[in-house]
């Protein structure tokens, strides 16, 4: 069956790939910043993207506003949230040693995922977005898609963009590169790492959250358990795409929701989660640095 | 000079005797006529020590596994698979230990050169790609309708001598284990792998071995928990099962005989702690049924991260620098 | 020094609390007799929203038996009330092991009622039948809880629809309404068989209503064809891979077989990213108050099959009376009353079950209680039976009657309600197609 596929669907295959690409995009690339400025692996990734969404669900209730907007806030709330568990978790255990940070990152997964389960339960929530009725129709490749779907590639580009000038055009952007080249040089040369550390911090979380809105407000996937696997497949990605590498994120990410939707459609539903381990464990093999290797060691 | 000093710490011979003293007195328990619930209770706390010593010792040679729930998974599936096939008892348990162990060295021969959150990720990924074959080979595993295992012992005080046995036997393999030069040599290899090269060890071997030897207890353990539950399906790959023994060991102390069994200890403590206050919690407000089975995880979960910032090495170690300060 | 006392200190109050704990199990006596029924229920995890609606239909159904003056024992020579035990299987198998062990072991059940999950049933039920407790399952619908061939399943009793009849029910009605629907209104060609797409969530429950389906067409020889066939992970929620590979097959309709957020998600994604406009056919799994919830506006039109209609227009007066009842008691956390659902249903209905045969038994052991329950016979409560009587047959199986209810927006009190439409001793309305419904002819 899967041989006789048309076009538009194929167009539409591709589609959700890629918007769950876009996810993936937000979420590696927060990921990868805090990776290459502390050269810690924040598996508890995916919950400050979940508590994201809540702050964006409760305020677009309590407070009527769009969600798209309340995606400031979130970006606000979640970025303080972030700077603080640098401070007063990751800080004190940075350069003690590689398992202890990845064993507090998974204490942080049970902390924040059952502490969300306590205050808001289980159930699954989505954002209702005002568009939620309105699709758009392409003549050409005779499809209809839901406006909120374009609006979400268009959120997460913006972000991206300003993310990128961020990174590369502005001074902060410069330091933030400069530590993540060599912290002891930038040290050295008068950056304030920690300040880079804590930064870098808030701002990788503040893009999980971003993250975490749009995927509450496309699927009904705000829950607390929801994040915990999003964060592990985003960290394939940038192992994929290159510790460090802004583009390959955002190139990794966008595969990565490619290949995911193209293993439901071809191999069933069961896949979806084995196929980027699959391909992370083959890609280790070949090389054990990952793709694009580590600048430093 | 740091890694010197901490290489003097980590190999004074560990202690077996106070564990093994501390579950010999378990021993009499089902014949006190406890309710039978608390004999089960104490039959999955067992499991749990058994088990996270099995991730204990691989995490001794420096080598943090994420995915062990797929050891834990191929010992009782191939335990499962074998007894309903066959109808030999016992037999699968060795034949469980042993895929288990294969696999031990399939994945330890992927993992050898990886640093510690490749490791993570690919010892991960490893039990993820195991629950979709086993949901999608249904011929052999039962698929999603998962497998009844045939019962091996006839009632909970059989079982909960078996797991007695069964962990006291771990520890003692672990033990001597770590007491060898092969154990000199994983303290060594987690301490600096350079280094440990440098003095003619050979690094691939023993970290292999490791592996090997670590998911051969946990795919026995796991073979036996299957007959224990006497049904099985996927959720046993689950993230669950992966990170239970990390918590366990981190919180009881890494690389040390005692840390599993005090990290058990502690999560049993806190589980029968709110079972019993449960009524009470319930009786102030109904609602609280809803979320009450998640406060045991939460406060599990706090625990590790104040274990983490506060006392590094895990309970153990701290109290043994109390109850033995140096000299 | 000084630490050295507080450590032993804080290691003496470790002991006594564990001793404490140890004396708690060693020593808790049974105060009075009561009779102890266990439920076993789903009160976290993906299958909470059922498990919830489990037990407050168990709360309310004890409530209601003691409020009479609870069940009359003879061997005790007066009547005992009834207290109800819980036990949370958190929809994984070791948990469920974990909870039934603790509610026969701890809390000393005389009878269990409950399980929700399928998968988690069947690790569950194995305790009950180890230690002879009689067990009437209310949730679970694979019929292998009662069929085990490796277990003695006699204390085991099915008090609820099996995947068998979901999909009976379902492929009959397409053929009896939906076929000549589409016939009448031009949709389709009468030499044509109906395309039938599937899309079940990948465990015992989704997979077989999919392996009974097959059966039940080829079985009765319909002209019914799947042409597609999908699954999901559970608690998926992310459907619309799925859907857009559904819509390139042009069905006519969309049986669809998840847990309630499951399902009333798939269908929302279906109309509303994949803009696939057909017919979706949810089973009784999803007949809760999350359900109607969830889907809102995008519910209009569309079908689920049920034995218990909690939305539905009055079609029974116990069923009024229990509806009533229920949200009478149960008020959600704004004072609005929550709205029973299915699995509920079957729980209040066993708990009377269970109670009648207590009383026929007259004692308390465990053996007698399973006979009675064997050989009960009474009139039926709120599921309907085909001879109007509740009793188990060879398989400890039930015989319910379920039928097919089309939802209906009704856009002034922004709520759901639901109209009988198959079979025609119940109908109430008859079955439209939604205005925008599309398929190969559109």
């Amino acid at each position: 069956m899967p041989l006789e596929i048309s076009l538009s669907t194929l167009v539409q295959i591709v589609i959700w790939g890629l918007i769950n690409g876009c996810i993936y995009v937000l979420l590696a690339s927060g990921l990868n910043l805090i990776f290459g400025v502390m050269k810690v692996v924040n598996f508890a990734h995916g919950e400050f993207m979940i508590l994201g969404g809540y702050v964006s669900y409760w305020v677009s209730i309590y407070a009527g506003l769009n969600p798209y907007f309340s995606i400031f806030v979130s970006i606000g709330v979640i970025g303080i949230v972030g700077v603080l568990t640098e401070r007063v978790c990751f800080r004190r255990v940075l350069g003690t040693s590689k398992l202890n940070e990845i064993v507090l990152s998974l204490g942080l997964i049970y902390v924040l995922q059952n502490a969300m389960s306590v205050l808001w339960t289980d159930k699954e929530r989505q954002i209702s977005s005002p568009f939620e009725f309105i699709t758009v129709h392409f003549e050409i490749i005779n499809i209809n898609m839901r406006l909120d779907l374009l609006i979400v590639i268009g959120v997460t580009v913006l972000i991206m963009a300003g993310f990128y000038i961020l990174i590369k055009r502005t001074k902060i952007g410069r330091a933030i590169r400069a530590t993540s080249q060599n912290r002891s040089a930038a040290m050295l040369m008068g950056i304030n790492v920690e300040y880079m550390d804590m930064f870098s911090f808030g701002l990788g979380t503040a893009l999980a959250a971003t993250a975490g809105t749009l995927l509450a407000i496309l699927f009904p996937a705000l829950y607390p358990q929801a994040g915990a696997m999003p964060a592990l497949k985003a960290f394939t990605i940038i192992v994929l795409g290159g510790l460090g590498s802004t583009i390959g994120a955002i190139v990794g990410g966008l595969a990565y929701g490619l290949a995911e939707s193209s293993a439901i459609a071809i191999l069933g539903g069961t896949w979806r989660d084995a196929i980027a381990f699959a391909i992370l464990i083959l890609v280790l093999v070949i090389r054990p640095t990952g793709l694009f290797g580590e600048k430093e060691a | 000079m740091k890694t010197i000093s901490n290489l003097r710490i980590n190999l004074k011979v560990p202690r077996v005797y106070l564990p093994v003293l501390l579950l010999a007195t378990c021993l009499p328990i089902p014949l006190f006529g406890f309710s039978s619930f608390f004999v089960f209770v104490l039959t999955v706390t067992f499991f749990n020590i058994s088990y996270s010593s099995s991730w204990n010792l691989l995490a001794y040679s420096g080598q943090a596994s994420f995915g062990h729930a797929a050891f834990l998974g191929i010992g009782g599936y191939t335990t499962a698979i074998f007894t309903i096939r066959t109808s030999i008892p016992w037999l699968g348990l060795l034949l469980g230990a042993m895929a288990s162990a294969f696999a031990g060295i399939l994945v330890g021969l992927t993992c050898v050169k990886l640093r510690e959150w490749f490791l993570a990720l690919v010892t991960l990924g490893f039990s993820i790609i195991l629950v979709a074959f086993t949901r999608e080979l249904d011929w052999l595993t039962g698929g999603v309708h998962g497998l009844a295992v045939p019962s091996l012992l006839p009632s909970v005080n059989h079982y909960y001598y078996g797991m007695l046995a069964l962990t006291v036997f771990s520890i003692f393999i672990i033990y001597l284990i770590l007491k060898s030069k092969t154990g000199l040599a994983f303290a060594a290899i987690r301490e600096n792998e350079l280094e440990a090269k440098a003095t003619g060890i050979d690094v691939v071997k023993y970290k292999l071995l490791a592996f090997t030897i670590s998911a051969f207890l946990a795919g026995l353990i796991g073979a036996f928990y299957a007959h224990f539950m006497a049904y099985i399906n996927d959720q046993i790959y689950g993230l669950d099962y992966s990170f239970l023994p990390i918590i366990i060991s981190v919180i009881g102390g890494i690389g040390t005989i005692e840390g599993p069994i005090i990290g058990s200890a502690l999560l049993r403590f806190i589980s029968e702690f709110l079972r019993i206050i449960e009524p009470w919690a319930l009786k102030i407000d109904p609602v609280v049924i809803l979320i009450y089975d998640k406060i045991e995880p939460l406060v599990m979960g706090v625990i590790l991260v104040a274990v983490i910032i506060l006392m590094p090495k895990g309970i153990s170690p701290w109290l043994r620098k109390y109850l033995m300060p140096k000299r | 020094m000084k630490k050295r006392t507080q450590l032993i200190l804080a290691v003496a109050i470790i002991a006594i609390i564990a001793v404490s704990i140890a004396a708690y199990y060693y020593l808790t006596v049974p105060p009075e007799r009561t009779i102890k029924i266990g439920l076993v229920a789903s009160l976290t995890g993906p299958g909470s929203a059922e498990g919830a609606d489990m037990q407050r239909a168990a709360i309310l159904a004890v409530e209601e038996i003691n409020a009479a003056g609870g069940v009359y024992v003879s061997e005790y020579g007066r009547n005992l009330t009834v207290t109800l035990e819980i036990g949370d299987d958190k929809t994984k198998p070791a948990d469920g092991v974990i909870a039934v062990e603790e509610l026969i072991k701890s809390k000393n059940v005389d009878v269990l009622v409950g399980g929700l999950s399928s998968s988690v049933t069947l690790a569950s039920q194995v305790p009950a039948i180890d230690n002879n407790v009689p067990f009437v399952i209310t949730g679970a619908s694979t019929p292998q809880v009662t069929r085990r061939t490796d277990k003695n399943t006699s204390y085991m009793f099915h008090y609820c629809t099996i995947i068998d009849d979901y999909s009976e029910t379902i492929v009959k009605f397409l053929n009896h309404t939906v076929r000549p629907t589409l016939i009448d209104e031009g949709r389709m060609d009468p030499e044509r068989n109906l395309r039938l797409a599937m899309l079940v969530r990948n465990d015992a429950y989704g997979i077989g209503c999919y392996d009974t389906t097959v059966r039940f067409i080829n079985d009765l020889g319909l002209p019914i064809e799947i042409v597609e066939y999908q699954k999901f992970e559970p608690g998926a929620t992310d459907f619309t891979t799925q859907l857009t590979l559904i819509q390139a097959a042009k069905p006519d309709a969309v049986y669809h077989a998840g847990l309630t957020a499951e399902s009333s998600n798939l269908v929302k994604q279906g109309l509303q990213n994949v803009g696939l406009k057909t017919i979706y056919i949810a089973v009784e799994v999803c007949q809760t108050p999350q359900f109607y919830e969830i889907l809102g506006s995008w519910g209009d039109y569309q079908i689920l099959e049920s034995k218990f209609g909690s939305k539905a227009a009055s079609y029974s007066d116990a069923v009024d009376t229990y509806i009533a009842n229920y949200m009478q008691r149960w008020k959600d956390a704004q004072g609005n009353p929550i709205i029973p659902g299915m699995m509920g249903a079957d729980t209040y209905d066993a708990i009377y079950l269970i109670c009648k045969a207590i009383e026929n038994a007259g004692t308390l052991d465990k053996a007698k209680i399973r006979d009675e329950i064997e050989n009960i016979e009474m009139d039926q409560m709120l599921i309907m039976m085909k001879n109007g009587m509740i009793w188990f047959d060879q398989n400890h199986e039930i015989d319910p009657i379920s039928f097919i209810e089309q939802m209906t927006w009704n856009s002034t009190t922004s709520q759901l309600t639901t109209y009988i439409v198959y079979p025609d001793s119940l109908k109430q309305r008859d079955f439209e197609l939604p205005p925008d419904y599309e398929n190969e002819y559109s």
